[in-house]
């Protein structure tokens, strides 16, 4: 039995569903995140897990005992907040010592602790500083160390990076994972950041409006998503209008080419469906190589505009009525395309992901 | 920040004004309890510190001012920090009820307290007891407003969680988190709560009168007999009640972790 054993976790607020039938299994030391937009029910799954919500319905199992009715204090389970939480009438060293003292450790060993997760944390000059005299990165660190100080079974994070900016949060962000792998917590950490989710997580869980979408690794979750929603709601995506022309042989006609995707597809001929495309499987290319024919395919479009956006450029670009988006790696020695000018487009024909109905499975 | 620290003359105008529309009426008081015709004299005094009666009147408004602050603050803050948690659509209805008082004439509260509890489960009046629980009531908007407000500016909600996450339960969390950050506030309720049950006359002669004398009532009935030892009266409560706010604003800023609380603010 996994470590953390959700099982059809259920949660309503009056009428509205906030968590609709939540599984989920993670393993020790496993870091999983929920990513989802605003309102999809992130925090309130994680909630249920801290104890600070009941559910309606399901059960929830850790280290093969189950906790669903457990008071919050008894779960051992440390959370940390978007906003710090920090106690502001304790100091840094008083803060982190405090589940340490609920727990009647002897004084001499709250203190050895406390200092072992100031050196975790990098802050041991700030041990005697109060709250409001420390930055929003280093509140959030004392934060992180306040709650691993008790050796919880389980750590909960909820937006922790949110309220910092981009570059303290890119270093935090790594430092949580550095931590959490040095440690072998079993940890959650719920967030919107996609690049967050992509560039931490052991697996992630994708929700929307609270249902999970899909659960997977990073690698997976990108490149194989399993939903409309996931495909779209991850990364960049160009999402073409296409007609089924030949089933068995996956052929279908986009702005009036005829193009090969992995087939044989379920739809019947004459479907119409959508062409999921990520940009960065588009490339430009010079002339038709022939050897490449039977895992390329080739369509001409026309550039409408090109933007540089640092290491990428990104081209736009129509095929007949249809507008999609490319993505080419910047270099000095790049001659970038002239909007106006016809250019020969390439993507493998196993890179389209073929949508119907949105919020469906994809087959 | 410049602009702080300049002097400006309008800003200390008012600040004098103030100062002489407090202290003059407090100065006369203490003029008229040392004259008698054109001489000074401390005869009022000494009368009144001859007179037992004067003790036990201040003994008992003393512990009926404590009294009200430790009921006032027991039924207040936990009420308070539960429905903030958990119950914040109940939160109009309380605060309708603490305007009651506000509302209620003492004189028709003090009749209705009278027929409730002159007889019935609870005989209470003509008792101590019946002053301390309607001063709690009366003063109850009090202790409310500077709770909530303290409640309020705090993340009473998060902070119960952080501290629920790492292992507290509800006394823990009140005791260790709440409290002493909502401090100030509780300070300056049982303040204003003490010094009001301190100076409450109307309740304390209607209810209980000469059975159990409080202080306002010594007073009053001094002031009939004497204007003079009812001056000197009025000055020695104006010292109790300063030495009493002194001694709480004092021990609140020695507690632990205060000082950076109140520099917070
Ligand atoms: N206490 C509550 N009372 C009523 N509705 C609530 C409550 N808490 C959450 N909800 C609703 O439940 C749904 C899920 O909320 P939740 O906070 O879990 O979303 P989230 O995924 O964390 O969003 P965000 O990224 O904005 O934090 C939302 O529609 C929200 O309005
Ligand atoms: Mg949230």
């Amino acid at each position: 039995m996994s470590f953390l054993v959700l099982n059809q976790l259920k949660k309503a607020f009056g009428t509205a569903l906030a968590v609709d039938n939540f599984e989920l299994e993670v393993a020790k030391g496993e870091l999983v995140t929920f990513l989802g937009p605003s309102g999809c029910g992130k925090s309130t799954t994680l909630r249920i897990i801290a104890g600070f919500e009941t559910c309606d319905g399901g059960q929830i199992w850790m280290n093969q005992q189950e906790i669903t009715h457990l008071p919050a204090n008894r779960r051992k389970i440390g959370m940390v907040f978007q906003s710090y939480a920090l106690f502001p009438n304790m100091t840094v060293a008083e803060n982190i010592g405090f589940g340490l003292k609920l727990a009647k450790e002897k004084p001499p060993i709250i203190k050895k602790r406390v200092n072992e997760m100031l050196s975790l944390i990098r802050l041991e000059v700030l041990a005697q500083r109060y709250p409001h005299q420390i930055s929003g990165g280093q509140a959030q660190r004392v934060a992180l160390a306040r709650a691993l100080a008790p050796q919880p079974q389980l750590l909960l994070l909820d937006e922790p990076l949110s309220a910092l900016d981009a570059l303290i949060r890119r270093s935090l962000r790594a430092e949580i994972r550095q931590i959490q792998q040095q440690l072998g917590i079993t940890t959650i950490f719920v967030t919107h950041d996609q690049e967050e989710a992509l560039s931490l997580s052991d697996r992630i869980v994708v929700m929307n409006q609270g249902r999970i979408e899909q659960i997977g690794t990073p690698f997976e979750i990108y490149n194989y998503p399993t939903t409309n929603f996931v495909a779209s709601f991850i990364g960049t995506l160009n999402m073409l209008p296409a007609r089924v022309t030949n089933a068995a042989k996956g052929e279908i006609n986009l702005g009036g080419h005829t193009v090969r995707v992995a087939g044989p597809l379920s739809q019947s001929d004459n479907t119409e469906i959508t062409l999921a495309l990520r940009p960065e499987n588009l490339k430009i290319v010079e002339v038709e190589e022939e050897g490449l024919s039977a895992t390329e395919n080739f369509v001409h479009a026309k550039v409408k505009e090109v933007s540089l956006l640092g290491a990428v450029v990104r081209v736009r670009l129509s095929l007949a009525e249809v507008l999609l988006e490319l993505d080419m790696f910047n270099s000095r020695h790049l001659t970038l395309p002239v909007p106006g000018a016809e250019v020969k487009l390439s993507f493998p024909i196993d890179s389209g992901l073929i949508l119907t109905k949105p919020n469906t499975t994809i087959p | 920040m410049r602009k702080i620290t300049q002097f400006r003359p309008g800003g200390s105008l008012v600040l004098v004004l103030f100062a002489v529309y407090m202290l003059v009426p407090l100065l006369a008081t203490l003029n008229f309890s040392l004259t008698l015709g054109e001489n000074y004299t401390t005869v009022a005094y000494e009368k009144l510190l001859r007179n037992e009666a004067l003790f036990e009147a201040l003994w008992h408004s003393l512990l009926l001012a404590t009294l009200t602050v430790l009921g006032s603050l027991i039924l207040t803050l936990p009420t308070l920090y539960w429905v903030q948690l958990k119950l914040p659509q109940a939160k109009p209805l309380l605060e309708f009820f603490t305007l009651l008082p506000f509302i209620v004439p003492p004189i028709v509260m003090a009749l209705g307290l009278i027929r409730i509890y002159s007889s019935g489960p609870f005989p209470i009046t003509g008792t101590p007891q019946i002053l301390v629980f309607s001063y709690m009531m009366v003063s109850l908007p009090f202790m409310f407003r500077a709770i909530d407000n303290a409640l309020q500016s705090i993340d009473t909600h998060t902070l119960t969680e952080a501290a629920q996450s790492l292992g507290a339960g509800t006394f823990t969390t009140l005791r260790y988190i709440i409290i002493p950050n909502i401090l100030p506030g509780i300070v300056s309720g049982s303040l204003l709560v003490f010094s009001s049950a301190l100076a409450e006359f109307a309740l304390a002669n209607l209810l209980v009168g000469s059975a159990w004398t409080t202080f306002p009532v010594f007073v009053s009935n001094v002031g009939r007999a004497d204007g003079r030892q009812a001056a000197a009266l009025a000055v020695i409560s104006f010292v109790i009640t300063w030495l009493v706010s002194i001694t709480i604003l004092w021990s609140a800023n020695r507690a632990p972790g205060q000082n950076n609380i109140s520099l917070n603010r």
